[in-house]
């Protein structure tokens, strides 16, 4: 297992030094020269100051030279420093993290409490109108762009309705001091559509996954077995057939860190949500540099050990599989 | 004795055999599932909508950059089925056109990521060794992008655009082609016909194109049918964010992205129908994916 482990590990770094050159290629491919934002039609930079800011940033030495310090400072923890905040990427990200958790880890918690009971029950009642309907659902919330099914909501429940506020984390300008509770109540409600809208798909996806598994495990022949010594079906369900239909979950978890992000980053624009998703959107519009590089690879390094963390959990959980 | 034979070549036309070529096979086959052929339906006429754009909104609608302006922001009504947006355009003309642009996208993506994902799965599974290692752990990289991330930062980098837009989505969606055209290869390179085209002397790459190719097809078809919705959803997705085609070149991502400031005004329908067009489009490409999916798989149908 530890062998198992250490391989693992091996294998990441090559795809580590791969993203590197591909976040840091991208940026290269930046038409003109990243020092003219720091240039106003007022202020011109004169060529003093403008060979001032390149050596500021290390634009003065070649490509390769800038890479490596680029990648030594990243592997120091270092994710830059922001062009448009004069802060340390971390520091700008940091606050930003737990946003985005919250949003996404609870739709995540929330989309698997709902989609493993409905894809086992349709699983078990295959072709069966619940099946039939559920089918379809999970087709419509695969394909329901969320951005529109966002904007609906929004046209109902702040518009039409009035319940919900359109947007934020939490309404500007009150003072609750000594009145937690009604700074949660306000924050609930802010919450309530990008959870909804960001669960959706993920329900629909992860249903149909739940149901092929079912039904892959209910044509195992230890199910016959466990049928044909007279146990009773809600046993064989829960300990024969949901056991090992769950263990193929845990991989999923881990290959849905990217999609779950993808969704959160569209969700928080949407609903101005202050997570990471909006503030790497910003910083993409700003053409803030060190934020955009910093922020994709700390992604890529989070998807990467979502997927190692699942294949160790796989491997755990399993003890049919040998890893040598 | 002439006559025999024509005889026997008649019972097997009467019999039907004769006529069940895969084409036909799989059409029967997709015939069964009348979601997969409303969806093909469905499809088709949004296709033919974007090809005869101009035909169409001429007769029956405006020029989709036409200004009408006494007529802002008016609901839907019989002038304008789709109401009109900030500028006091015609939506339903600029959604019939938007098709063309949104479909085109969806369509060069899915032959972009083909091209290049089933060229590196079929020399990743056909040679093997360092080459299939190298390729795939490639392959790998690009798996694990967060896609809407990288595509925003390649396109803000290279300014929106049609066609950055498509290398941009194709770039991010060959890598699923390319491990389903590589497992593939593996087991059909073991075949005794590759090794009876080997014995004749025949090259790798012909082998590859001739051979092991058109018998990949049935699954990269299904896969890049889903990469057409992918390429759509994406592309207005970039749209809503800001980053799609430019406006005022009408594209169902970009009209949604005009219309969101008017969604708090009550203004509904201008967001409503080109999500609604997204989608149904959507929705259909995958319904017909799951029909060819079963339709192209001869063990479902020979099972039947």
């Amino acid at each position: 297992m530890l062998q198992y482990i250490f391989r693992r590990l091996m294998i990441m770094i090559p795809t580590l030094v791969v993203t590197t050159i591909v976040i840091f290629g991208i940026v290269q491919l930046t038409p003109g020269d990243p020092v003219d934002r720091f240039e106003s039609p007022e202020n011109p930079l004169t060529a003093e100051e403008r060979a001032r800011i390149y050596a500021r940033y290390g634009l003065d030495q070649p490509l390769h030279v800038q890479y490596f310090r680029w990648v030594s400072l990243l592997f120091q923890g270092d994710l830059g420093t922001s062009f448009n905040w004069n802060a340390p990427v971390f520091d700008l990200v940091s606050n930003r993290i737990p946003k985005t958790v919250e949003l996404a880890g609870l739709s995540l918690i929330l989309s698997l409490l709902i989609a493993i009971p409905i894809g086992t029950f349709s699983a078990l009642k295959q072709y069966s109108f619940w099946d039939n309907t559920v089918t379809f659902f999970s087709f419509v919330g695969v394909a329901l762009p969320n951005f529109w099914f966002a904007l609906l909501m929004v046209a109902l429940f702040s518009v039409t309705l009035g319940w919900l506020p359109t947007s934020l984390y939490s309404t500007t300008g009150i003072a609750y001091a000594g009145n937690e509770w009604n700074w949660w109540v306000d924050h609930l409600k802010h919450l309530i559509m990008p959870l909804l809208v960001l669960t959706t798909a993920q329900v629909a996806a992860f249903s149909r996954y739940m149901r092929s598994q079912v039904l892959e495990v209910l044509r195992d022949d230890y199910v016959n077995t466990a049928r044909a010594k007279g146990l009773k079906e809600g046993h064989v369900i829960n300990k024969h057939v949901l056991k090992n239909a769950l263990l193929p979950v845990v991989t999923l978890l881990g290959l849905s860190l990217p999609f779950l992000l993808s969704g959160a980053l569209i969700t928080e624009q949407v609903f101005a949500w202050p997570g990471l998703g909006r503030f790497f959107w910003e910083a993409s519009g700003a053409r803030d540099y060190p934020v955009v590089m910093g922020l994709l690879f700390m992604i890529s390094v989070v998807t990467l050990f979502g997927n190692f963390f699942a294949d160790l959990a796989y491997a755990i959980l399993d003890p049919r599989i040998k890893y040598d | 004795m002439a006559q025999q034979v024509s005889g026997k070549i008649n019972v097997v036309e009467k019999s039907g055999l004769q006529n069940r070529t895969y084409i036909k096979l799989f059409w029967s086959q997709l015939n069964k599932s009348p979601l997969a052929m409303g969806s093909l339906f469905v499809l088709i006429l949004f296709g033919a909508m974007a090809v005869f754009s101009g035909q169409i909104t001429e007769q029956i609608a405006y020029d989709p950059l036409k200004v009408f302006v006494g007529d802002r922001n008016e609901q839907p009504s019989p002038t304008h089925w789709f109401g009109t947006d900030h500028l006091g355009r015609d939506l339903f003309s600029r959604i019939i056109w938007g098709s063309q642009i949104s479909l085109t996208i969806g369509i060069l993506v899915a032959l972009f990521s083909v091209i290049i994902g089933a060229l590196l799965g079929a020399i990743s599974g056909f040679f093997g060794g360092w080459i299939d290692t190298l390729i795939m752990r490639f392959t790998d990289v690009w798996l694990n992008f967060p896609g809407i991330f990288f595509l925003i930062a390649i396109v803000t980098v290279l300014e929106p655009s049609f066609w950055n837009l498509i290398w941009a989505i194709g770039i991010l969606s060959w890598p699923g082609i390319c491990r389903i055209v590589r497992a593939n290869i593996l087991s059909l390179k073991e075949r005794e016909y590759i090794l009876a085209s080997r014995s004749i002397g025949a090259g790798g790459f012909r082998i590859i194109l001739r051979h092991l190719m058109p018998n990949t097809m049935a699954p990269v078809i299904v896969n890049a049918t889903l990469t057409v919705a992918g390429a759509i959803l994406a592309e207005a997705g970039l749209s809503y964010l800001g980053l799609g085609v430019q406006p005022p070149t009408p594209t169902w991502g970009n009209i949604l992205f005009e219309g969101k400031p008017y969604l708090i005004t009550g203004n509904f329908w201008y967001t409503f129908f080109p999500g609604l067009f997204i989608f149904v489009t959507v929705l259909c490409i995958n319904f017909l994916g799951d029909g060819l999916r079963d339709a192209l798989d001869p063990k479902v149908s020979s099972g039947k």
